[in-house]
């Protein structure tokens, strides 16, 4: 692994990224640290699973990632939309995150109910944007 | 209503019966040229979306409401009558967008913006399994700057520079303990990462493990660079599934990618981890005794000299350090140890992650630099108490910290500023307690902890802790005496004096700062026999306060033996033969009529 | 060298002392439970703690932690003697207050420190529980209900004994010591745990309940089962020995002992005993005086060397004889009669070597002593069984390896106890060692440069020999000990020993008898002629050159293979002597029988193999009619009243080889011997003395063959099943044991010595014979 290896990496990584804005790919992480097991996250993510794989929807990509900080509001997602600012969600169910599927991923509209707040902690950023 | 419509699914399923008969999207298509919605609501192919019973279904989005297609004839009136049957009230009308202006930014939530994020960098933002996600967020770096651009005195140097210290809790200037292991000249050397985390309610290293794994990995080649070590183990405790996981999948990435293993980066240095799971032993969090679990041996601490610097595992110099520890190296190198030294106070450097836990809103992970006061922490962000309640204390440091009472919420959290109120920062775990915990009740949970987790090897923790327990159980149960209270401290006090480690010198202190902070308390128990917070079941009443009863009938309700009889407008009546001291009806009562 | 101040008392010690050490020094009286000096510091009762003026309030264990220059100690505040209370009154919490049974009062350091404190009180209540206890082990009884967790058992059998026996199982205030398992006791018995106790927890199986530890009188001595020359305390109630234990050296420190030593000493009483003197009259053995008995010897003795001459008379030493009694036994036999077969049975190994040796290093050569042991880098060992020969080497060497950077070579054709520690351990193919210490003499002598390739034949690990010369070739302080085979030739690893001196100027020869040692070097007593074998001894006498044996503890029957044959060589002679302690089997075929008696029943002087002299006094009265060697042996030269004056003959030249014809390897596969089978020393000792004691036996359990785990498998046995061994030479009945270590298709036979159908099996000179095993019953 060299220097260049690595950085290309990265810049595939990037090109990845910028590719999916434009094919308007939409990201969903869903927190699955143990705390957010613990809370149900699980049965979040085979509730969005079971609905992109009910309606045929190819442009939604599902990440598993740790734990977001907040743990009291577990099971907690955050919702990429492209061009629009991410979305956390917490204390969620099968039931809500169905709601949040059809009214802001497939819907684009935030579902502010379920919302804690939009927007990503410093210094996190989306990478495509550099 | 038609404009809080984005977007109309329609089956576009081969096997629908009903497609064939209807063609459903020429239908929409026409009907929304007719209305002129056409460029503002876009239209989605999808599977089935419901059982279609007498006509092919389609779905207005967001809101998800779905309708049957019955005929082909006049479909624009049918479209229109869906739309009218749309009820969607919260959902404004075109132009009003104030549904996004509800959802705060961020950036004006407290629990976020007061923290800074350094080895929690990437937390819930990148998949823990992909090592390309890592590398994308600036991953192995710092790494590559180390093995090309840096001798390791360099390292050493940056680190010491930094100022970081231990986050296991002891503190020992990390920069310092690469050095020292690094000069001697015995082979081979070993890195551990201590995952051991045994404090109750604490959960930093987990998480740090569990979401990014490889700010980890990359330290701990980093040191073995830096003090000359082939070879590192991380010995996280078998209670952590996932993290071990998560660890052992980063391992193979890492080892895929040439980043552990033979020749890293192609500098010629090699390195690589194993992961030792541990066996439910508090005591092997200590660094002695954990060298000796990963040995094959009994996990007791033993003496030093040596240190484990000098002679550690295998009798070899080893380098111990924590998970948050090793987890901030890449962003020590990457942005100098400078920029470490002028986040957090000067004996404390940069930031720590505390996990808060207990009676707050905001339960969580708070990283926040070195110095950030208690208040700041526990109410704004964390929230303030949960419900209703006040706060009485805050633990800090698991089993070896004191507890601290609302006198001391100003002071800043470092390594060295709670000493003198008799508690300590430990590695990270706070607790927040409300008016329902007994501070009495809480030095017993804490006592008993260790006492199960005593290794027996030295005769004050292992005798004399117990003996404490069996005080402490004595006055909850309601039998204390007077002359308890000078037992229970001079045993703490001869403990923490003369144990052979770490558990049993800091075992005594939530006894020690209960006692001091909290004395009424104890003495209610005793004296009174009366437990003020309504913890310690052998000392309530279970008596029915006429004057503070508001005859609400809950306290009735709620009991699963009928013990309690109400009528309305009556004061609750409870019969003591058939209570079973539940205290059910004591959490319910919302007006502290019961005890 | 570093100075410092102990209640203002100034001392000075070497760099690297304990705070304790040093209050040692300035003799102040620091308080402690879990330390032995034997064994490396614990820091667990907490009760040696101390503090330093320059840090008031801060409280330091001294057992382990460093002296510094100038440092400023005080051992008796008022803040460290309410510790050292409280920690007392914590340890009574959990301990029985079973004084008045319990056979550790007046030596029980619990309650030494709880008189000198003044614990009168129990603040902390109690909270007694009972633990396990057994009964059931032999030799040692193990009560963990007064066990107080100090852990030195632990640690004095897992550093220094090596077998981890006992440990400690579950945390915290469940912890007990255990093993694992909870079963009885299975190790070497040595007892150190005993010794090392502190409190009643382990007590001496067979000293209990037998009398109070203040009406002992103790006396120190030197232990007679072998050649090392441990020194031990006897304890004697008006008289009557009551128990033995290692004995505490000037500076506080208690030694080391084993099994025999601690728990053979019932031998002295055994029932096979002899207390009086006999003599064979019509056919029969009957009781008569000294005189008569003597005065019959003398005769017979004297008619036999006028008519046969003096080499028809051999004489065989057991090598308990003092020093001064090997000189008189010398000057009797070898210059006065002018015997020229002088050997031994038992020392037969140790004899063999230093002769060799002798012969080959010339007559001002010195073996090595315990100095050198405790300062070599490197201890190679040539030939297995050394710590088998004599168990306390093995605390001993394991103390020694304690050290940073020590290597213990061992070279065995078979896992002793010493290979578990070895830093290098190499294993040759069994019947081929002597092969092997031939070749590598000849690979290290100054013919070639490197080790042959043949020398893989002998399945010794290249590498690991490779090390091993480059071991040598380093700037070490090197000492090689050499340890004989019981049946075996022992000529080329006395060779291969003469060589290193060489290099080393440190060799160690093993396998002495109680003063082998004294009678060869001091006395004289050089084994010469046909007695220097047990086998050239048999064909002597088979020749009919040699008619008359004169047995000074030793005993042919129950010591050489053959017994069928050595019994019908003995029966055709005209005179059988034996002058013992104990009755054998040759005790039946003897003509005079004189009892003789035992080491701790003599005065003299005894050197041990390490080249320790000890003058010793009897400490046990002697036994029956019983005499002290050299009592008997002035009056018999007193009877024999030769009138000539002693001729001095020098000892004669060792040949440089024997007469003993190395036997070839037999096949193994011929008639279905599957497997190998080599005797090996056994641990409870081979010994006369040894073997004479009951409690020994318990532990011994008679033959035994060890094999591999999946051989033992394989043929399906039962944990200590009895078994039929049989070989070309002979069949016995034997407990069959297992042991990973032991490679396959070897069988290790174990207790021979004694048993005349184990010594059946084997073969003179051969060190390996075919063997196969049957189930009874099959």
């Amino acid at each position: 692994m060299t220097i260049k290896e690595l950085n290309k990496i990265k810049e595939t990584y990037i090109d990845e990224r910028k590719r999916e804005i434009e094919e308007g790919v939409i990201t969903v992480d869903v927190h699955m640290g143990t705390c957010g097991i613990a809370a149900g996250a699980r049965g979040v993510f085979a509730a969005l699973q079971g609905e992109i794989e009910r309606l045929g929807v190819e442009n939604v990509k599902l990440r598993v990632t740790g734990c977001a900080g907040l743990c009291s509001m577990e099971p907690m997602i955050t919702v990429h939309l492209p061009g629009q600012t991410p979305v956390k969600y917490g204390k969620l169910d099968a039931a809500k995150t169905r709601e949040i599927f059809y009214s802001h991923i497939l819907g684009g509209h935030p579902k502010a109910e379920y919302a804690i707040g939009q927007g990503l902690e410093k210094p996190q950023k989306r990478v495509e944007i550099e | 209503m038609i404009s809080s419509v984005r977007k109309i699914a329609y089956c576009a399923s081969r096997e629908c019966r009903f497609r064939m008969p209807i063609d459903v999207r020429s239908l929409l298509e026409k009907a929304l040229d007719e209305l002129g919605y056409r460029d503002r609501i876009g239209l989605v192919e999808t599977k089935c979306l419901i059982s279609c019973f007498q006509g092919p279904s389609i779905m207005f989005l967001p809101s998800g409401k779905v309708f049957q297609v019955l005929s082909e004839d006049n479909f624009t009136q049918t479209f229109k009558d869906f739309v009218a049957a749309l009820q969607h009230p919260t959902l404004p009308l075109l132009g009003e967008h104030h549904a996004e202006k509800e959802i705060p930014g961020i950036e004006h939530l407290a629990f976020f913006a007061k923290q800074k994020l350094i080895v929690l960098r990437n937390r819930g933002h990148i998949d823990a399994e992909s090592i390309e996600e890592y590398i994308a967020h600036d991953g192995y770096l710092a790494l590559y700057k180390a093995l090309t651009a840096m001798t390791p005195e360099a390292v050493i140097g940056e680190v010491k520079l930094s100022g970081l210290r231990g986050r296991g809790g002891a503190g020992f200037p990390t920069g310092t303990k690469w050095e020292e292991t690094r000069k001697y000249g015995s082979f081979p050397k070993y890195v551990i990462c201590n995952g051991d985390e045994g404090d109750p309610g604490a959960f930093m290293d987990r998480s740090i493990m569990e979401s990014d794994p490889h700010a980890v990995l990359e330290g701990m080649i980093v040191c073995g660079y830096a003090i000359g070590s082939h070879k590192g183990y991380i010995y996280v405790r078998a209670e952590y599934p996932l993290a071990i996981r998560m660890l052992r999948t980063a391992i193979d990435r890492a080892r895929e990618k040439g980043f552990l293993g033979r020749n890293i980066l192609g500098t010629g240095f090699d390195f690589d981890i194993d992961i030792y799971p541990g066996a439910g032993a508090f005591v092997c969090g200590e660094s002695t005794a954990l060298m000796f679990s990963i040995e094959g041996k009994r996990g007791m601490p033993r003496t030093k000299p040596p240190r484990s610097t000098e002679s550690g595992l295998w009798g070899k110099p080893t380098c111990l350090n924590n998970v948050e520890t090793f987890a901030n190296i890449p962003q020590i190198l990457l942005n100098g140890g400078n920029w470490f030294r002028s986040i957090g106070t000067a004996d404390s450097t940069g930031t720590k992650v505390f996990s808060v836990a207990g009676d707050v809103k905001n339960v969580g992970l708070m990283e926040v630099p070195m110095g950030t006061d208690l208040r700041t922490i526990i109410f704004e962000i964390g929230g303030g108490i949960r419900g209703n309640a006040r706060f009485k204390a805050v633990q800090l440091g698991g089993p070896s910290g004191g507890c601290l009472t609302e006198h001391h919420l100003h002071l800043p959290v470092t390594y060295d500023s709670l000493h003198d109120a008799g508690s300590m920062m430990g590695s990270g775990g706070v607790v927040i307690l409300d008016e329902s915990n007994c501070m009495v009740d809480l030095a017993r949970y804490f006592i008993q902890f260790s006492v199960d987790e005593s290794c027996g090897k030295c005769v004050p923790c292992r005798v004399g802790l117990k003996v404490m327990l069996g005080t402490l159980e004595k006055i909850i149960e309601g039998q204390g005496e007077p002359a308890d209270l000078a037992l229970l401290e001079r045993q703490a006090n001869h403990i923490a004096a003369t144990s052979h480690c770490g558990l049993g010198q800091a075992a005594p202190t939530p006894v020690l700062s209960t006692l001091r902070y909290f004395h009424d308390e104890y003495v209610a128990h005793i004296r009174e026999k009366r437990c003020p917070a309504l913890v310690c079941t052998a000392l309530i009443r279970f008596e029915i306060d006429a004057e503070a009863c508001t005859r609400c009938g809950l306290c009735s309700k709620v009991c699963p033996v009928n013990a309690i009889t109400w009528q309305q407008d009556q004061v609750a009546v409870l019969h003591r033969e058939q209570c079973i001291r539940c205290k059910s009806c004591i959490r319910a009562c919302q007006y502290k009529a019961i005890h | 060298m570093i100075t410092l101040k102990i209640n203002d008392i100034e001392v000075t010690v070497p760099r690297g002392s304990t705070i304790l050490e040093a209050a040692e020094r300035a003799r102040v009286f620091i308080p402690t439970l879990c330390h032995d000096k034997r064994i490396t510091p614990y820091g667990a009762c907490r009760l040696c703690v101390v503090e330093d003026r320059k840090k008031p309030g801060n409280l330091i264990p001294s057992c382990f932690t460093p002296a510094r220059d100038r440092m400023d100690i005080v051992t008796d505040t008022p803040g460290i003697l309410e510790a050292v209370r409280t920690q007392l009154q914590l340890i009574l919490v959990n301990h029985p207050l079973e004084c008045p049974v319990c056979d550790k009062a007046g030596e029980c350091t619990l309650q030494d420190l709880v008189i000198r404190y003044n614990i009168t009180e129990a603040p902390f209540g109690t909270d007694r529980f009972a633990r396990c206890v057994d009964r059931d082990s032999p030799l040692i009884e193990r009560d963990m209900t007064r066990c107080v967790l100090c852990g030195r058992c632990v640690r004095i059998c897992g550093e220094l004994q090596g077998r981890d026996e006992l440990e400690f199982i579950h945390r915290g205030h469940k912890t007990v010591v255990a093993t694992d398992g909870g079963r009885a006791l299975d190790c070497d018995f040595c007892g150190l745990c005993v010794s090392t106790c502190p409190v009643g927890a382990l007590n001496d199986k067979l000293f209990k309940d037998r009398t109070r530890v203040w009406k002992l009188q103790k006396k120190t001595t030197v232990c007679s089962h072998c050649g090392l020359g441990c020194r031990v305390d006897f304890h004697l109630e008006k008289g009557q020995l009551r128990r033995i234990t290692p004995t505490v050296f000037p500076d506080g420190k208690k030694g080391l002992i084993c099994v025999r030593g601690h728990f053979g000493w019932r031998a002295f009483e055994s029932p096979s005993r002899l207390s009086a003197p006999r003599i064979r009259r019509d056919g029969a053995l009957r009781e008569t005086g000294w005189g008569e008995a003597v005065g019959y010897a003398a005769k017979a003795l004297g008619e036999i060397r006028r008519s046969r001459g003096a080499s028809s008379i051999a004489l065989l030493t057991a090598d308990h004889l003092t020093t001064e009694e090997a000189r008189a036994c010398g000057a009797l036999f070898r210059d006065t009669l002018g015997c020229t077969d002088i050997g031994s049975l038992q020392a037969a190994g140790y004899r063999r070597i230093l002769s060799v040796l002798d012969a080959e290093l010339g007559p001002t050569w010195e073996p090595a002593t315990l100095k050198d042991l405790n300062e070599a880098e490197t201890l190679i060992v040539l030939g297995g069984g050394a710590a088998e020969l004599h168990p306390t080497l093995k605390p001993l060497v394991n103390g020694l390896m304690r050290k940073e950077g020590r290597e213990l070579v061992v070279l065995s054709p078979w896992p002793d106890t010493l290979t578990r520690r070895a830093t290098l351990a190499l294993t040759i193919t069994a019947g081929y060692a002597e092969d092997f210490f031939a070749e590598l003499r000849g690979a290290l002598s100054a013919e070639r440069t490197h080790a042959s390739a043949d020398i893989a034949r002998f399945g010794v690990d290249t590498c690991g020999l490779a090390r091993l010369i480059s071991l040598l070739g380093e700037d070490r302080k090197t000492t090689v000990l050499v340890a004989p085979d019981p049946f075996g030739d022992n000529l080329q690893r006395a060779r291969l020993a003469a060589l290193l001196h060489g290099r080393t100027r440190s060799i160690l020869p093993l396998g002495a008898q109680v003063n082998s040692a004294g009678a060869l070097r001091k006395a004289g007593l050089s084994s010469c002629g046909a007695a220097v074998e047990g086998l050239s001894l048999i064909e002597a006498i088979e020749a009919g050159r040699i008619r008359a044996l004169y047995l000074l503890g030793e005993d042919p029957l129950e010591a050489l293979p053959e017994p069928a044959r050595v019994r019908a060589a003995l029966e055709r002679l005209e005179l059988i002597v034996c002058q013992s302690p104990f009755e054998t089997a040759v005790t039946d075929l003897a003509h005079v029988v004189l009892p003789a008696a035992l080491a701790p029943e003599k005065g003299g002087t005894i050197l041990s193999l390490l080249g320790f002299e000890s003058e010793i006094r009897p400490v046990l009265p002697l036994f029956g009619q019983s005499r002290p060697d050299r009592e008997i042996l002035r009056d018999l030269a007193g009877a024999l009243g030769t009138g000539e004056a002693p001729r001095i003959h020098p000892p004669s030249e060792m040949p440089a080889t024997t007469g003993l014809a190395r036997s070839a390897a037999q096949d193994t596969g011929a008639d279905g011997f599957s497997f190998r089978l080599t005797a090996v020393p056994s641990l409870f000792g081979d010994g006369l003395l040894s073997r004479q004691s009951p409690d020994l036996a318990q532990t011994r359990r008679g033959l035994r063959i060890v094999m591999n785990g999946e051989d033992f498998e394989q043929m399906g046995l039962g944990e200590r099943e009895i078994v039929e061994v049989r070989t070309p030479n002979g069949s016995a009945r034997a407990e069959a044991g297992h042991d990973a270590a032991v490679p396959r298709n070897l069988l290790l036979l174990r207790h021979a010595a004694g048993s005349a159908a184990g010594l059946s099996l084997i073969r003179p000179g051969a060190d390996v014979v075919p063997a196969a095993i049957a189930r009874i019953g099959t």
